[in-house]
């Protein structure tokens, strides 16, 4: 089927202001977007820049906005965009060039969380075991690729760049609630401040753009739970 | 996949045609920044030299292992062939030099190596 991209451009070393640009292509069906933007890239036009990597979402690489929605490029389906398509670089970040984004201050904020196993005691020498429904409790937030797609959707973010943004909480959420794990205390410190979890307005453009269909902002609520009510073990 | 001394021949005709091409490599991009172009042209030229490497030490094997399965010498061959293939390119054209490595076997009680026959 022929469909017609319209793809926000902006090169900085050439351009004041974005762009339109527009491409006519011929695609199966079952092609992906990402396919799409290959043909334009490797036929049309060299210059057209947008990240990619593995093209199976499993990478997070090549999240934009899709018709509005943050979405990975390389799981839309042709069928499913119709014949007309608008792509920009995702909200909330500076762009780089094209439909490349500046990820430092997504990863600034990631890290922000301490997003790794906190342990005061000594090394047990031998694996730290959890039973499989300590292992479900943070299940949802392992899923999580980085991609941005929640945090470039998120009002709260596009208002307040120095959020921390929902990705964050979901991966903080991944140890808060880690039996294993003993920096909760820290975590939860961090994201109960002005700019922590309290920015969320539960808005749900974060679950509905999470490409691994996590239910980010109900990961969010347990947080703030928590801060509430300074537990790590409750629902 | 199968591979003999003719496909593996004509593969070497393929790869001069792409490497001939692969001189006159041009980019529309000329920025500076981010150019995504760029980084692709050059990991061409690098796939190109994989895939000289890979097929002039697939002609040199003559013999089969592993997904190395070769129509004309389908037997495996320890006794001369039991050590890697190193590869390094010169500065000419079809400029190959091999050498090689011995196998550092572990002797496992279990997995002993052995031919592929299925």
């Amino acid at each position: 089927m022929n469909i017609l991209m319209r793809i926000r451009r902006y090169n900085p070393e050439k351009d004041n202001k974005p762009y339109w640009d527009e491409f006519r292509v011929d695609m199966e069906p079952i092609d992906r977007l990402l396919d799409a933007l290959n043909v334009v890239k490797w036929t049309m036009d060299g210059t057209l820049t947008y990240r990619r990597s593995c093209a199976h979402g499993v990478c997070g690489s090549d999240a934009m906005r899709i018709n509005g929605r943050n979405r990975l490029a390389c799981k839309v389906l042709i069928r499913d965009v119709g014949s007309k398509v608008t792509i920009e670089p995702m909200l909330g970040f500076p762009v780089i060039k094209d439909l490349v984004v500046d990820m430092d201050p997504f990863f600034d904020k990631y890290k922000a969380v301490k997003p790794y196993l906190i342990t005061h005691d000594s090394d047990p020498g031998t694996e730290r075991l959890q039973s499989p429904a300590e292992r479900e409790r943070y299940d949802e937030g392992t899923k999580c690729i980085l991609c941005g797609a929640c945090t470039g959707s998120c009002p709260s973010v596009w208002g307040n760049p120095d959020w921390v943004g929902p990705a964050s909480i979901v991966n903080a959420h991944r140890f808060i609630f880690d039996s294993r794990d003993q920096g909760a205390a820290e975590r939860l410190a961090i994201l109960g401040q002005r700019d922590g979890v309290w920015r969320c307005r539960t808005i749900f453009n974060c679950a509905d753009a999470c490409p691994r269909g996590i239910h980010v902002t109900d990961l969010i609520e347990q947080v703030k739970r928590a801060i509430v009510y300074n537990d790590t073990k409750g629902e | 996949m199968e591979r003999d001394e003719a496909g593996l021949r004509k593969a070497l005709d393929t790869l001069d045609g792409l490497q001939d091409a692969y001189k006159r490599v041009q980019m529309q991009d000329k920025g500076k920044k981010f150019n995504t172009e760029l980084v692709e042209a050059i990991e061409l030229g690098f796939l190109l030299d994989c895939a000289e490497a890979t097929i002039h030490g697939a002609l040199a094997r003559q013999e089969s292992r592993g997904a190395h399965y070769r129509t004309d010498y389908q037997k495996r061959d320890d006794e001369n062939w039991l050590k890697h293939t190193l590869a390094y390119k010169g500065t000419k054209t079809h400029d190959v030099r091999l050498d090689y490595k011995p196998v550092e076997l572990i002797d496992d009680p279990i997995f002993k190596p052995k031919e592929r026959k299925y």
